[in-house]
């Protein structure tokens, strides 16, 4: 007869270390929560199994042994370092709290208050119940708690889901020189990739290409796509883009492509729609910008949502940031004028050009022939340790002989007049 | 034009009454105005005339003419309209009326054909940026002359205007020139205002504050909801001249229109109701008939001093027109009568002997010698205040809704009250708005809520102390934080409705002032406070709901059902036994003297007849003990102090007290005798002292005061002292009327307590909440007193307790927590009709479920059906579980109850958490071996024991009080299975044991006894918190 199987669960801060090493200490584990693992050995390599968890010297082990799995995760839970030898499971559990059945199973709402009510206090008390009575009045549920507390594995256990990753690799009879040349193989690998996220009905959201030099040097670099896509021609625009920047001090001997797929993207096409670029294909735009501007220089212009006269903003490419801060209803009735926001832009006729920084300007009289304002505004009062902080502006509309329309602002502290920008 | 700067009138001003609309305050616009040398000036707030009485008030007293309107919210947006005459208020009365009472709150809204409905009397202007023909100015030219003609299809040629704003903005000035095109075209004139939301430019802070608060945005995110300037502030007419200098029509017409405005709330048409009366009398006749009626009951036989008070009285009533008043007042009287329904007149109207007479109030002011000059006099100009205590609960909805039903759903409203940003609320939002995190926010106001006009500390060292939970950006703004909480203070927020006050108007009252929903089903309120309506001249009555009164109401009852009848007129007055227990301070549940103060001060004040429970009543208030009366009274009484008199003269006035001034009748009573005031004259003199601030008025009566005192030749030092005398007792005197009415529910809750002890504890566990201690603290109380109270049972219990027996109370089902009371009546109404024999029955009759089941199982309601707590605990569960078709009918094969049943101390803890009391042997019980093996004493031997020794005392904590009377003293009372200790403890100690002291239900204190004439109580030294698991045992602090 075979002998029995034998649980070993096992927790460590080092977590990492134990799940990449998990193959090394028995061919078969499971995952447990809270983020451990459970060894299932047969009962005679217990001790050896033991040993090579020890060997991996991981930090805060706690390590619990048991005929069951659910005696296992508890014992290394709650009283780590505990070796149950057979069938003393259920007399092991008998003086746990009944809380710390909430350490393998979610309890339904009430579960506990009903049972203290009743007098029961620990894994021992719960097991004492009949589980015909105790299904009569608490279920299916509080079977399974009960089995768990009798140390009882009432379900099965979970298995391992890798990250799924879509590979290609192709290695060179000859060493590649150029990355023009690269790119046939990389359109070919990144063709049948595309075929094989599509037919499974995702897109590529990454992907990581894997280049070694015919030296034994290696490189990897990282493509994000703006936008989940299947599109081959334009991810490999996106990984020319890349290529262009590698500089190998010997030709390339083996070239891998990883593609992580993301959940596609779901389009609702309609016979009103105006036409319009691929959207995938900003993230080929944007890749271009980055390459042609410093960092600093890059951004989506925006109007800010302010009094401001001149509320120009630059936000991060990434983020959509065409109303600064806050997004809400752009009809709903301003502060104290009931201005509606954006009414600026309706209002307007003519389009002004801005002069950026405003520059200091010398008004001649008689040169004048209309005038409109003060148009005053102020705002950030609040910014500061003084209300009188925050910025005011007053600017004026003129207009001269020469039939020219500017608009000009007058600097109470400087005593000056800028101008701030001339109307078409 | 006829003179610079003469011309505009601003006619759309809106005060904080429009709720987070404006910051500046009604008196603050008034005062402004008349600053800028404005003649009048009209206040429009949103969708109310809430502001309109204080901006009333102020100007009359800053002489501007103050005119009235309200901003509609319409369904297509705002529209400014003013009052012409009384009809044009009327209708803007019923107007705002329908709107309020159709929609839920906050939703207002008026279609066109309301409008059209209540136009008459009233102008139309068509408003600023957020009004509607502004906005269809901007899209569609045709769309805003269509709406203009509308609106002049409404108001008629003349009673519209196109209203015009300049705030110096670009976007502003294109609509207004769309506007004044439009306004051509319909031959409509034009009119200047400037909206202001706030007085003075400075004000634009908090309103912007405000539009955050208003809109959930922090200011750095608030953009463009906030104003654009600063301009929005009330101008002088000479600026707004200069701003609508190209059109001189827009402010020549705001001039003329306020000029044809007539209406002020000077006219504004109030009535009090006719009284009803009999053929061929007069009000003045049937009150006095009724008076005279009433007062050969009251006094028997009818003597002289009572006669000549009560024709002294009617004299006053009839020359202030005020019988139809007093008849209103008897007639809701006699409607609580006719219904069995307790009522008791309180406050000044005790001092009346025609409210005795008419059975308003029960205390006989003649007897008792209270001065009706408090109450009413000719001099006051004021109407007389009668309110009225009630059963509260049912029974008094039950008048309030006669009052209803008698004047009619528009003739009767209850007056509001306005919630105004306080300390704490103001530090929240304000914190808020500046965008502080919710620790900072709580930090502060917690560190500002006691503080309701000045900060404590200044924002340097503020932010120190909030250092740990702040960051520099937000310690940076502080200063600006603590500018904007002070401005905010006392603005409102929203308005509620007053707990008692009600008016009633002959005719229709939402033509006087705009009707509400409440939040309670079938009630209305009107836009006005109490203090409003007063000084407009409405009358209210206060229906007050009075928590002893529904008990006492309760305990006849019960004495009736019982075979007795001790209604209150039945009491004897002066019962020994009711005065023995009053003197040893066993008062628990007894009204106004059940308190630990009360109970301290009454073995000290040892009350022998019903002057002494006045005093009692009148003395432990904040007022007297701040203005140091009690201790050198409680002396007196004791013999330990001689009884003196600042100057003869005032002998047979402070006599009663002891030569200690106590009551505010006392002090009128000095003016009258020592400077020849007349009644109405001291109460005036008593109002204008009892100011914080002294003004003009009070300067005017003091004067008075002396040349009073000088002409009955009262001078020099004698003088000076009784001036001193009066104004110094003027801010602390509590009213001997009030003290008087409360007295005698407390002589009669004490009576009862005496000898139906369990009718008065039945009752008084019935009608819970109310008075000073929880229910837990009353049944102990009962079981000391020799009562034996029984558990809830489902086969004995009634919804409410009852009584069983002589001396048994049996808990009612009120008392489960968790447990409906349709489902307890449920119980109780199927129980009546065949008793319960099991589970399933109690199921099916009643109809339970398994949290109702298991309730009830775990107190134990479910012995008489042979079940321990447990075993219906183990039945429960599953008779509350749907078997389904299949498995119905199957039989278990068990084995009994497998659970063990509970011991006493899980008894105990299931009573706690299951009804918040036990019937069961006090906690302090379990642990008395334990306590009494480490010389812990018991309460009840505390008083055997030497003062100055040093005791241990152990209880559960029923209450924990820090008055502010008390210098930082927190005063503990801990109860144990033998009675109440009283723990006084000092600042520095509460700040050393705070934790242990606030956080544990069981406390063991260590420290002096303090045994001195019947008072006893230990000064703490050390306080540990009791090894015991907390049952979930309720005690009333800081109450």
């Amino acid at each position: 007869m075979a002998a029995p199987l034998y649980f070993i669960a096992t927790y460590s801060s080092s977590a990492d270390l134990l799940f990449k090493s998990r193959q090394l200490i028995s061919p078969r584990s499971h995952p447990v929560h809270p983020g451990g693992l459970v060894f299932e050995v047969n009962s005679r390599y217990r001790q050896e199994t033991l040993d090579r968890i020890a060997a991996l010297s991981l930090a805060n082990l706690r390590i619990g042994g048991a005929f069951t799995r659910t005696a296992a995760v508890f014992a290394a839970l709650v009283a780590p370092g505990t070796i149950l030898p057979y069938r003393r499971e259920k007399g092991f559990l008998a003086s746990f709290p009944l809380e710390h059945l909430s350490l393998q199973a979610e309890l339904p709402a009430g579960f506990l208050d009903t049972l203290h009510s009743w007098g029961l206090r620990t894994f021992g008390d719960l097991t004492e119940i009949a589980p015909d009575a105790l299904a009569a009045r608490m279920g299916q549920d509080a079977l399974q708690l009960r089995g768990l507390a009798s140390g009882e594995d009432v379900s099965l256990p979970e298995s391992f889901r890798e990250d799924l990753v879509y590979r290609e690799k192709r290695e060179f009879d000859w060493p590649v020189a150029s990355s023009e040349a690269l790119l046939f193989p990389l359109g070919e690998m990144m063709e049948a990739i595309c075929g094989r996220v599509s037919g499974a009905g995702l897109a590529v959201c990454r992907i990581n290409l894997l280049l070694t030099g015919n030296d034994g040097e290696n490189l990897c670099k990282k493509v994000e796509t703006a936008l989940p896509s299947c599109n081959s021609r334009l991810l490999i625009s996106l990984l020319r883009l890349e290529l262009e920047e590698i500089i190998l001090r010997s030709g390339i001997k083996s070239v891998e492509l990883e593609a992580f797929p993301a959940r596609a993207r779901i389009i609702q096409h309609s016979l009103l729609e105006a036409e319009t670029l691929e959207p995938e294909e900003k993230g080929l735009t944007l890749s271009l910008a980055e390459r042609s501007w410093p960092e600093s220089s890059l951004g989506i212009p925006g109007v800010m949502d302010t009094h401001d006269p001149d509320p120009g903003d630059c936000g991060d490419w990434r983020e959509s940031r065409l109303l600064k801060g806050r997004n809400r209803n752009l009809n709903e009735p301003g502060g104290d004028n009931g201005c509606r926001p954006g009414y600026e832009g309706n209002s307007l006729h003519l389009a002004l050009r801005r002069e950026r920084p405003p520059r200091p300007l010398e008004l001649a009289e008689g040169e004048i022939v209309s005038l409109a304002g003060p148009w005053k505004s102020s705002g950030c009062w609040w910014v500061g340790d003084e209300m009188r902080n925050g910025w005011t502006q007053e600017e004026w509309d003129l207009e001269l002989k020469n039939g020219e329309l500017y608009r000009v602002s007058w600097n109470h502290r400087e005593k000056i007049w800028y101008l701030e920008g001339t109307y078409d | 034009m006829t003179e610079a700067g003469r011309d505009f009138t601003e006619l759309h001003a809106r005060s904080s009454f429009s709720f987070l609309e404006s910051s500046a305050s009604p008196e603050s616009l008034a005062e402004e105005a008349a600053r800028l040398g404005y003649r009048s000036m009209a206040l429009v707030d949103r969708d109310g005339v809430y502001g309109a009485p204080r901006f009333y008030r102020a100007c009359r007293e800053t002489g501007v003419r103050p005119l009235v309107g309200a901003e509609i919210t319409t369904t297509e947006g705002s529209l400014p309209l003013l009052v012409r005459n009384r009809e044009g208020y009327k209708n803007l009365c019923r107007l705002l009326t329908r709107m309020h009472l159709r929609a839920e709150k906050g939703e207002a809204r008026a279609e066109l054909e309301d409008l059209r409905d209540f136009s008459s009397g009233l102008i139309c202007l068509t408003g600023g940026m957020d009004g509607p023909f502004s906005r269809k100015c901007v899209g569609s030219p045709a769309a805003a002359a269509f709406y203009l003609r509308q609106l002049k299809g409404i108001y008629g040629k003349g009673n519209l205007y196109v209203e015009l704003q300049r705030h110096f903005s670009r976007e502003q000035e294109k609509v207004n020139q769309a506007m004044i095109q439009s306004a051509a075209g319909c031959d409509i004139p034009l009119l200047a205002s400037n909206g202001p939301g706030y007085s003075g430019r400075e004000g634009r802070f908090l309103y912007d504050v405000l539009s955050c608060i208003k809109h959930g945005v922090k200011l750095d995110n608030a953009g463009r909801l906030l104003s654009r300037n600063s301009e929005r502030f009330l101008k002088s007419p000479a600026d707004m001249d200069q701003v609508f200098r190209d059109l001189p029509e827009a402010v020549f017409n705001s001039r003329e229109l306020a000029e044809s405005l007539e209406f002020t709330l000077r006219d504004l048409g109030y009535a009090f109701p006719e009284y009803p009366v009999p053929e061929g009398e007069t009000m003045n006749s049937w009150l006095r008939k009724l008076t005279f009626r009433g007062a050969a009951d009251r006094y028997r036989p009818l003597h002289d001093k009572a006669r000549i008070q009560l024709e002294h009285e009617l004299k006053i009533i009839e020359k202030l027109e005020l019988p139809g008043y007093f008849l209103i007042v008897w007639d809701i009287v006699q409607y609580c009568r006719r219904h069995d329904i307790l009522v008791q007149g309180r406050g000044s109207a005790a001092n009346s002997a025609v409210c005795y007479s008419l059975g308003i109030t029960a205390v006989d002011p003649v007897g008792m010698e209270l001065l009706f000059e408090r109450f009413l006099s000719e001099e006051r100009g004021e109407w007389p205040d009668i309110d009225l205590d009630l059963p509260s609960g049912e029974r008094r909805e039950q008048v309030i809704q006669y009052v209803y039903r008698k004047y009619g759903r528009r003739g009767a409203a209850m007056t509001a009250t306005v919630i105004s940003y306080r300390g704490k609320s103001a530090a929240r939002e304000v914190g808020k708005a500046l965008g502080f995190s919710a620790e900072l926010q709580g930090r502060l106001s917690k560190m500002l809520g006691s503080w309701s006009s000045e900060p404590p500390v200044e924002a340097g060292e503020m932010a120190e102390q909030v250092k740990p939970y702040s960051t520099e950006q937000e310690r940076g703004r502080l200063n600006i934080f603590l500018q904007l909480w002070k401005e905010i203070q006392d603005l409102p927020r929203h308005i509620g409705q007053h707990t008692g006050g009600m008016v009633i108007c002959r005719g229709r009252l939402d033509e006087v002032v705009p009707l509400e929903n409440a939040r309670m089903e079938d009630r209305t309120v009107v836009q006005w406070d109490k203090d409003d309506c007063e000084g407009l001249g409405i009358i209210k009555v206060d229906l007050l709901g009075l928590g002893m009164m529904s008990a006492i109401h309760d305990t006849q009852e019960l004495i009736r059902a019982s075979g007795g009848n001790v209604d209150l007129a039945r009491i004897p007055p002066d019962d020994p036994e009711t005065y023995r227990m009053l003197q040893a301070a066993d008062t628990v549940g007894v009204f106004q003297v059940e308190s630990r103060a009360q109970m301290a001060t009454l073995p000290r004040m040892k009350p022998e007849r019903f002057y002494d429970l006045v005093v009692e009543v009148g003395i432990i208030r904040p007022g007297p003990i701040s203005g140091n009366m009690l201790h050198p009274y409680l002396k007196r009484r004791a013999g330990l102090e001689p009884v003196t008199y600042p100057h003869p003269s005032l002998e047979p006035i402070l006599k009663r007290t002891l030569g200690v001034p106590i009551f505010q009748e006392q002090l009128l009573r000095i003016a009258m005798v020592v400077a020849g005031f007349s009644g109405g004259e001291s109460e005036q003199l008593r109002r204008a002292m009892g100011f914080k601030r002294p003004g003009q008025a009070m300067l005017k009566m003091e004067e008075r005061l002396r040349q009073g005192l000088e002409d009955n030749d009262i001078k020099g030092e004698d003088a000076e002292t009784i001036v001193r005398y009066i104004t110094s007792f003027a801010l602390y005197g509590f009213p001997e009327s009030h003290a008087a009415s409360f007295a005698l529910l407390a002589y009669a809750s004490a009576y009862y307590k005496a000898h139906y002890p369990v009718q008065f504890y039945t009752a008084l566990l019935n009608n819970q909440p109310m008075g000073f201690y929880h229910p837990a603290t009353l049944v102990r109380d009962a079981m000391r007193h020799g009562l034996d109270i029984l558990p809830i049972d489902i086969n004995e219990s009634g919804w409410l307790c009852t009584v069983e027996g002589k001396t048994s109370i049996r808990l009612g089902l009120s008392y489960v927590r968790g447990l409906a009371r349709d489902t307890g009546l449920r119980i109780s109404g199927e129980r009546k009709r065949k008793v319960f024999t099991s589970l399933e029955e109690l199921r099916d009759r009643a109809g339970l479920g398994r949290r109702e089941l298991t309730s009830l199982s775990r107190v134990g309601a479910m012995e008489s059906l042979g079940l321990e707590r447990r075993n219906a605990l183990w039945q429960a569960e599953k008779v509350s579980r749907y078997a389904g078709p299949l498995l119905r009918d199957l039989e278990e094969e068990e084995e009994g109850c497998p659970l063990f049943e509970m011991d006493a101390a899980e008894r105990m803890s299931a009573d706690y958490s299951g009804t918040g009391l036990t019937t069961g042997p006090h906690p302090l019980e379990l642990l008395r071996n334990r306590l009494s093996s480490r010389g812990v004493l018991k309460a009840g031997e505390l008083p055997e024991t030497g003062n100055g020794k040093d005791v241990a005392v152990a209880g559960s904590v029923i209450v924990r009080q820090r008055p502010m009377t008390a210098k930082g003293f927190l005063f503990l009372s801990m109860e144990d299975e033998t009675g109440i200790s009283n723990i006084i403890i000092k600042p520095k100690k509460f700040e050393q044991y705070r934790q242990v002291i606030l956080e544990n239900a069981f406390l063991l204190v260590r420290g002096e006894l303090q045994n001195s004439r019947g008072v006893v109580s230990v000064l703490a030294d050390r306080i540990e918190s009791l090894d015991f698991s907390d049952p979930g045992i309720s005690s009333y602090d800081f109450h």
